[in-house]
């Protein structure tokens, strides 16, 4: 049998290995559940999961190349930057407020993404953090995280 | 025609006001990612103590029905389905808007949402009292069966990539089976983390995999929009009658399929239409085509949708049985008004029933004008440059995150989900199969395990009543439907050969 794919690496092993961590840990877990019946859907799933991941990595190292193991993980870095981003504007919110935190996010991540004009980005992250203090919290009642520092 | 007689009655100034305040509500709530007509209607329902009964059951009525229609457009522009339900949109409406014609992509989802609502309309209230009837056989051997239906179409959708697409939705089962146990009330795979002891929330896993990874995905392909082409987006909302006669079967079809979707209790939306994109696609001579933009996709997932919608409120309103959570918000909006679902609610109070239906069916024509007349509105945020774009969407998920359940931990949630996301798109894992099994499947698990408990273990008891052994059938052609060209193929390869 030929392994059509030439690549020197091929995102279904890094797919399976999360599945199989994922299921063994839940496989594992599961065997703490007291009551049979309970216990019998995650076991079951479990076991499912890794073999059908077993599957994947068998027709990944030893069958012909098919179209949906292409993968395009390009840009993946700049993906990883949004989501840091992301986190660090959460915990920001968390920590002190999100009418503090979202005009900071949303500057540092316009910036970061190209956004030459600064004028624009200042007026955006300010008319939307008004926006959403006029819909959401002014008309609508909900609440708006606050923060630590000022809850 | 008590019906009309009591819609003319509801059509007053008052009512009219509330309901396009509602409409707008709706619209709003359900575009937005992390807002829904659920958000709408628990805000709602305690501003509306001081109105009539009738004025509130039509403002919350209205809530309801464009809360769905909603997300439909952020999923059919932005790739961002405001609401779990509007998840299959994206599947082609994106496809279309990127290829310029978003503003066509508008057209059909809003007049495919139109006709499905007005099916299911329809359906409340000439065929309510006959079809609630159905809802009583419906035993968890038969929810068992319908939520397999909700599963089984998975193989339809992944027929390209099967061994992907399944452990997708085995993720997906996994991912489901976390939290309380329905029947024992065991805590399960929790790990000992609090906000997931009940189980792991819809609405920030859907939001992480669908709107947080569409915005790295924008951030990834380093685009300076989201339509692709340079040219102004496309053609126009409205379409010809060509197009309306092309799409007609396909509506007529997957609304009568969400209705009855609708109508039993605890069988989600998603479930309705997965099922309805499935028979779509192996109806069209074309259906390499679905998941490509295809009007087709679109047109039946909408269509499902919103009858599906309407479709839930008939079990809840006749029998006091909710046909989907958000139905059963409505249930405590007609407990606070000092109502009781039921043959009473018609027998005692006809003109706040009748009127209530009326202003559902003023809502599902308010979709027509919200999205015909505001899709060249809405159809300009293509046109906004995605460093801008990305952060607002960013922002919206967190907040709609938090306001879920006013949990932190729901803001970490659509991180993890939104990188998990982004991974299974860019590495052909589809994520259809993932929600259609997180949904459906701790409904399945429980109805399975009621059944066993009922039954004693013993199945035949139960798998040979009419409507089940309906069901069963069903199941069995939603199975093999989709290989059936397949099968042909090799039986007729088989018999030249032998020959």
């Amino acid at each position: 049998m030929e392994n059509g794919y030439n690549k020197k690496f091929n995102s279904n092993y890094l797919s399976a290995a999360f599945i199989y961590l994922v299921s063994i840990s839940f496989l594992i877990n599961s065997f703490s559940i007291k009551d049979p019946q309970s216990r019998m859907f995650p076991t079951v799933i479990c076991i499912t999961t890794i073999i059908l991941a077993t599957l994947l990595v068998i027709r990944t190292k030893f069958m012909t190349t098919k179209k949906a193991d292409e993968d395009n993980l390009t840009g993946m870095t700049t993906a990883l930057k949004m989501l840091a981003l992301l986190f660090l504007y959460v915990v920001g919110i968390e920590i002190v407020s999100f009418y503090i935190a979202t005009p900071i996010y949303l500057s540092f991540t316009m910036l970061a993404l190209g956004q030459k004009n600064k004028k624009l980005v200042v007026i955006v992250s300010l008319l939307f953090t008004l926006g959403v203090y006029l819909f959401f919290d002014l008309l609508l009642g909900m609440a708006v995280p606050m923060g630590r520092f000022l809850s | 025609m008590e019906f009309f007689q009591y819609a003319i009655q509801a059509a007053t100034p008052e009512n009219m006001l509330w309901l396009v305040i509602g409409c707008i509500i709706g619209a709003i709530l359900g575009a937005l990612p992390g807002m829904s007509a659920d958000t709408g209607l628990a805000i709602f329902i305690p501003l509306t103590f001081n109105l009539d009964p009738t004025t509130a059951l039509i403002t919350l009525g209205a809530i309801y029905v464009t809360g769905a229609y909603g997300g439909n457009i952020t999923a059919v522009l932005v790739n961002t389905p405001g609401t779990s339900d509007s998840v299959f949109m994206t599947i082609d409406g994106y496809p279309m808007t990127q290829r310029g014609e978003g503003l066509k992509a508008i057209g059909v989802t809003t007049f495919s949402s139109f006709f499905g609502g007005m099916v299911g309309a329809a359906s409340l209230i000439f065929l309510a009292p006959i079809i609630a009837k159905m809802a009583v056989l419906f035993g968890p051997w038969e929810l068992f069966l319908v939520t397999m239906m909700g599963m089984v179409v998975i193989l339809g959708m992944v027929k390209e990539g099967v061994l992907k697409g399944l452990v997708s939705a085995s993720f997906g089962f996994l991912c489901s089976l976390i939290g309380m146990d329905g029947v024992t009330g065991l805590t399960r795979l929790s790990f000992g983390i609090k906000p997931i002891l009940d189980s792991l929330p819809l609405l920030p896993v859907v939001l992480g995999l669908f709107a947080v990874s569409q915005m790295f995905d924008l951030a990834a392909t380093h685009s300076a929009t989201i339509a692709i082409t340079d040219s102004a987006i496309k053609g126009s909302p409205f379409l010809s009658k060509k197009e309306h006669k092309a799409m007609f079967k396909n509506n007529l079809r997957s609304s009568i399929v969400g209705t009855i979707i609708g109508i039993v209790p605890g069988a989600a939306t998603t479930a309705a239409a997965g099922i309805s994109y499935n028979m779509a696609k192996k109806d069209d001579p074309h259906p390499e085509t679905f998941g490509k933009g295809n009007p087709q996709g679109l047109a039946c997932v909408s269509a499902a949708n919103n009858a599906e919608v309407t479709g839930a409120l008939i079990p809840l309103l006749t029998l006091g049985i909710p046909g989907n959570g958000t139905s059963a918000l409505f249930l405590g909006a007609l407990l606070v008004h000092g109502l009781a679902p039921g043959t009473q609610l018609f027998a005692k109070t006809p003109e706040i029933a009748y009127g209530m239906f009326f202003g559902i069916i003023m809502a599902t024509f308010a979709i027509l004008l919200i999205g015909l007349y505001g899709a060249p509105i809405y159809s300009k945020i293509t046109k906004v440059p995605n460093s801008i774009l990305i952060p607002i969407i960013g922002s919206l998920c967190v907040l709609g995150a938090f306001t879920y359940r006013n949990l932190f931990f729901d803001t970490l949630l659509i991180l993890v989900f939104g990188i998990i996301g982004f991974y299974m798109q860019r590495s052909n894992f589809p994520l259809a199969p993932f929600v259609l099994t997180f949904v459906l499947g701790k409904t399945s698990e429980m109805a399975f395990r009621r059944t066993m408990i009922i039954t004693g273990g013993d199945l035949t008891s139960v798998m040979f009543k009419p409507l089940a052994l309906a069901l069963f059938a069903i199941d069995l052609i939603l199975l093999i439907w989709p290989f059936w060209g397949d099968i042909k193929d090799y039986l007729k390869k088989d018999k030249t050969k032998t020959i």
